[in-house]
């Protein structure tokens, strides 16, 4: 199966995105990754590479509302678009088909 | 605001990112921004919060984050600016030409300085511990003067060692005393290198040499033992491991026992050969006998880690009184220190050695430390005057850059942006002119290599600190440059340019008038200050030394005759072309011993010290020596206890009517010696070089088994390559040795090489200097042209002949360069009268040089400007009065 190339922090995000659903704006994607990968990146980077995945259709966004701690600035929700979905689904099943057979041969490894 | 706002993010964090974020994404960033801070002063406390704040602003520098606006200033532009700058560059192809050439000129030339410079002060720097390792020299303080010495006595090493626990290692060295050569025979070829050595076994445990074949501990220890250099095992042996082979020298065999990779040419101690110092007899001789008198070896320390080495110094106090005083003693009588005699040893750095270092006996000539501050200041000079004439050449062009200016200002451009465009420009010229420096001086670097007799290389210009700091360097130059041509060109009023009736006010005139005042002043002493230095060399050449060094060929002897001395003197002699030979032990020019003397009939009169030399028969007259008093030396006489004693010796003795006066060496070791009779009083020779004083020679007569380790042999002067083959062939007649010759006139021209290269690099310099004045002048010729082209007009409306114009147009010139004679000629007078004052014989500084450099640079100007002046001159006041 042919997937469109997409880079780790990439598929990183996407998920993040799936999981928040309906609350993915770029601070919560930052805390979401923090704590379930123990990895910081940088506000910068995440807005990045939203930009960029926006830019390949794999989401869409918008503005959504305000919050008394933002100091009532708006933020921008992110959602997964068909596409976006569909891609990290397979990505998932193609990994699930290697580690099961991976599995088999887990003695090897240890 | 909400009570969890109570602390802010940084506000210049938030205004910088409110500055380059584009409009769309500002809002959402900094919202999230500030719920991460918020949350961050609750988790992390606010200090660190703001801090990831400002990182995290940092992050955001995006292409895609940036606003158009913040895009089109600064790259667009910066991009449109290097657009113009080359327009301008094409444009104005003189201009641009003699912009270039200054200020590479300027770069190039501290490029060059610098590189020598890094080279003079890397010497030594690659032994490790260099810090740690001091020689010790000697304060040798007689009677009557005092004398400083590179090398000590062969026992201050042992003495040292065992008593001193401050002291890590000691080594000594000794470096044969007329020539370091030593005659090295493999099977059957004999070579004559230079660089001999001879030390201790600890040698290198203080210096360190990598090894590549033996064993550093034990490559000294025994008497046969020699280390070679890696280049020299392969022109011996055809292999760097020379492990174990063998060579001999005269009879004796020596064994390789360790090649090391090839000593730096960037050491006081350059050295090929290594050996043993108890190779040598009479070291041996000194080491059995405890000596504390010769110095005859050099000493090295390293000092254990931390100790302080001016604490370590002052111990040496008790050095001479607790160890030395009875060998002293011995030779010197027991009542020597309050004789005045005294032995005073203090420690040199071994990385001030070479710049700082200029005692009697040192290994090789050093370097001197105020050419390196003079080269420096040259450096910094050349640099301001390439600046100076960069910005006056800059505002000179502002008539021709107003149009520009006022369209651009008129078209809404900031005064910012413009003053970032001209510095720009700056900077970009500067760069060019770095890459054509950098490719100059390449270039130049082999003459200049081989004229100052260095191996300086760009190699340390691939350094990353090097190529930093000299980008930072370039930048900061074109930043200096451009910045005042920006201030003026910047702040011309759109208005009054388009209107065409630009003119500058006359603020910037002062500036610019004692810049190019600080120009000719800077040339006139450069000038003037050439022509002494040059005065001062041609002096030096042509001295008469009291001798004739011309059509001298000097044969080396360092191996004994096969036959007798007088043999093959009388066989050169009777080769055709040859009019004289004769032997000397103490050839002008080559360090010779001293011995102290006194009147053997008069005990009155004071000691002197002198330094001895043997002569034979013909060595006088084969050098045209004259004698003053009584006669020479002649096979007409028995001589074996004759002396000749030159006048300066005559006068140290005080002796009143000295033919036929008897004198005797003044040394209680050996007893009364026996007594010579003066039959000749010969007249001051230079048998040193002239950067010191003629002292008391005496003269021993070198007859019966006789030979000397330097022959002369007068030539005439026609056919000397003949003549060469065949006294060569007659050598070979009489010794195994390799046939070593040399000219005397290059050998004692080879004292002043480091003032001939210093006086050649002032040259250059000189040239460079006077080269961007003149350049810089016709900047500011151009410039004031264009000021005064309706002046001019009027004057010759109104009758004014083009040579008034031409005059009144030099006239301020004239002026300036005048101020600059009067504060250059003291200022020079001074300087130079200091650097005189190190010779012990040199020129008086003459008026003519200061005449010269200022007429010189009179009619320099003079014919700079005279391309703009009679320009104005000729031009037709209908076309410079018209428009207005």
């Amino acid at each position: 199966m042919q997937f469109e190339s997409i880079s780790t922090q990439e598929e990183l995000i996407l998920l993040a995105i799936a999981v928040l659903y309906p609350g993915a704006y770029a601070y919560s994607i930052q805390k979401e990754i923090k704590s379930e990968f123990g990895t910081s990146l940088a506000l910068g980077t995440i807005h990045t590479i939203l930009y960029r995945l926006e830019n390949k259709e794999l989401l869409k966004s918008e503005m959504g509302g305000s919050d008394s701690k933002r100091g009532g600035r708006s933020k921008r929700l992110y959602t997964l678009s068909n596409k976006g979905f569909e891609l990290i689904r397979e990505i998932q099943i193609a990994r699930q088909a290697m580690w099961t057979r991976i599995s088999t041969m887990k003695n090897a490894y240890n | 605001m909400e009570p969890s706002g109570k602390y802010k993010p940084p506000s210049f964090a938030v205004k910088a990112l409110t500055m380059f974020c584009a409009e769309r994404w500002l809002d959402e960033v900094l919202g999230d921004l500030e719920e991460q801070f918020i949350d961050n002063v609750t988790l992390k406390g606010r200090f660190r919060a703001k801090w990831i704040y400002c990182w995290e602003v940092f992050r955001f520098i995006r292409p895609h984050i940036f606003s158009q606006k913040f895009k089109q200033n600064r790259i667009i532009m910066t991009l449109n600016h290097f657009k113009i700058s080359y327009r301008n560059l094409v444009r104005n192809k003189v201009y641009a030409f003699v912009n270039l050439l200054g200020l590479s000129a300027g770069i190039g030339s501290v490029l060059l300085i610098s590189v020598y410079l890094n080279n003079e002060l890397s010497y030594d720097k690659f032994y490790k511990d260099n810090d740690r390792i001091y020689r010790i020299a000697l304060e040798r303080i007689y009677p009557d003067r005092t004398r400083f010495f590179a090398s000590s006595p062969v026992n201050l090493a042992t003495v040292l060692k065992e008593n001193y626990d401050q002291v890590e290692e000691v080594t000594r060295f000794h470096k044969l005393f007329f020539s370091d050569r030593v005659p090295v025979t493999i099977e059957e070829d004999t070579y004559q290198e230079p660089g001999y050595r001879f030390a201790d076994a600890d040698y290198f445990k203080v210096f360190s040499h990598r090894f590549l074949h033996g064993n550093p501990e034990t490559a000294l220890d025994a008497p046969d033992k020699v280390v070679l250099t890696e280049s020299i095992a392969i022109k011996y042996f055809g292999d760097a491991n020379a492990l174990n082979k063998t060579f001999l020298i005269d009879t004796t065999l020596f064994k390789i026992s360790g090649v090391i990779e090839d000593v730096p040419p960037t050491t006081h101690n350059k050295f090929e050969l290594m050996g043993s110092i108890h190779q040598l007899g009479f070291i041996r001789q000194a080491i059995e006998s405890n000596s504390w008198i010769n110095p005859w070896v050099y000493t090295y320390v390293k000092l254990k880690k931390g100790v302080d080495a001016a604490f370590f110094e002052s111990q040496f106090d008790a050095l001479v009184e607790q160890y030395g005083k009875p060998d002293i003693a011995q030779r010197l009588g027991a009542n020597f220190d309050e004789e005045g005699h005294k032995f005073l040893y203090f420690l040199q750095g071994l990385t001030d050695i070479h710049l700082r270092s200029n005692l009697d006996v040192e290994i090789d000539a050093n370097g001197d430390i105020t050419y390196i501050y003079m080269l420096a200041i040259i450096a910094a000079i050349i640099l301001i005057i390439s600046t100076i004439n960069f910005i006056n050449l800059s505002t000179a062009r502002s008539t021709e850059r107003a149009k520009e200016v006022g369209i651009r200002k008129v078209m809404g451009s900031h005064r910012g942006s413009l003053i970032n465009q001209f510095i720009t420009e700056s900077i970009l010229i500067c760069f060019l002119s770095a890459l054509i420096a950098v490719i100059l001086v390449y270039i130049m670097l082999p003459a200049f290599n081989n004229l100052l007799g260095k191996s300086l290389s760009l190699i340390m210009l691939l350094e990353p600190v090097s190529i930093i700091s000299f980008l930072i360097f370039i930048f900061l130059v074109g930043i200096t440059a451009g910045i005042y041509p920006a201030m003026v060109l910047s702040s011309l009023q759109p208005s009054s340019v388009l209107k065409g009736s630009y003119k500058t006010s006359t603020k910037g005139v002062w500036l610019r008038n004692s810049l190019i005042g600080l120009q000719f002043f800077i040339s006139i002493m450069m000038i003037s200050g050439s022509i002494l230095v040059h005065n001062q060399m041609a002096f030096f050449l042509n001295k008469d030394l009291g001798f004739d060094k011309e059509n001298i060929l000097v044969i080396n002897v360092t191996q004994p005759l096969e036959t007798d001395y007088e043999s093959l003197k009388h066989e050169l002699r009777t080769l055709d072309g040859v009019s004289s030979v004769g032997g000397a032990f103490g050839m002008p020019g080559v360090f010779i011993g001293s011995g102290v003397f006194r009147s053997a009939d008069d005990p009155e009169l004071s000691d002197m010290r002198a330094n001895i030399a043997t002569f034979d028969d013909e060595f006088m007259e084969t050098l045209q020596m004259d004698v003053a008093e009584g006669r020479g030396f002649s096979p007409d006489f028995n001589d074996s206890l004759s002396v000749m004693i030159n006048e300066s010796g005559i006068e140290a003795l005080g002796l009143k009517d000295p033919i036929g006066r008897k004198i005797k060496v003044a040394n209680a070791a050996t007893g009364p010696g026996p007594e010579f009779t003066i039959v000749g009083v010969a007249k001051d020779y230079h048998f040193r070089s002239l950067h010191a004083a003629i002292s008391p020679v005496v003269i021993y007569n070198g007859n019966q088994g006789f030979t000397p380790p330097t022959i002369a042999v007068r030539v005439k002067s026609e056919h000397v390559q003949n003549l060469l083959e065949k006294i060569e062939d007659t050598w070979e007649i009489h010794s195994s040795q390799e046939f070593d010759f040399s000219f005397l006139d290059q050998d004692l021209q080879k004292d002043y090489e480091a003032d001939l290269a210093t006086g050649f690099l002032f040259d250059v310099f000189t040239l460079i200097a006077i080269i961007m004045s003149c350049i810089g002048l016709f900047g500011l010729a151009t410039y004031l042209v264009e000021q005064r082209m309706k002046e001019m007009g009027i004057r010759k409306v109104l009758g004014a002949s083009p040579f008034n114009i031409v005059a009144s147009f030099s006239k301020g010139f004239v002026k300036l360069i005048s101020i600059a004679f009067i504060i250059g000629v003291p200022v020079t007078y001074v300087l130079v009268d200091k650097w005189l004052s190190t010779f012990a014989y040199h020129i008086d500084i003459s008026w003519l040089s200061f005449v010269i450099a200022g007429v010189f640079s009179i009619v320099l100007v003079l014919i700079t400007i005279s391309y703009q002046s009679i320009k104005i001159a000729l031009l037709n006041p209908v076309n410079t009065i018209r428009d207005e």
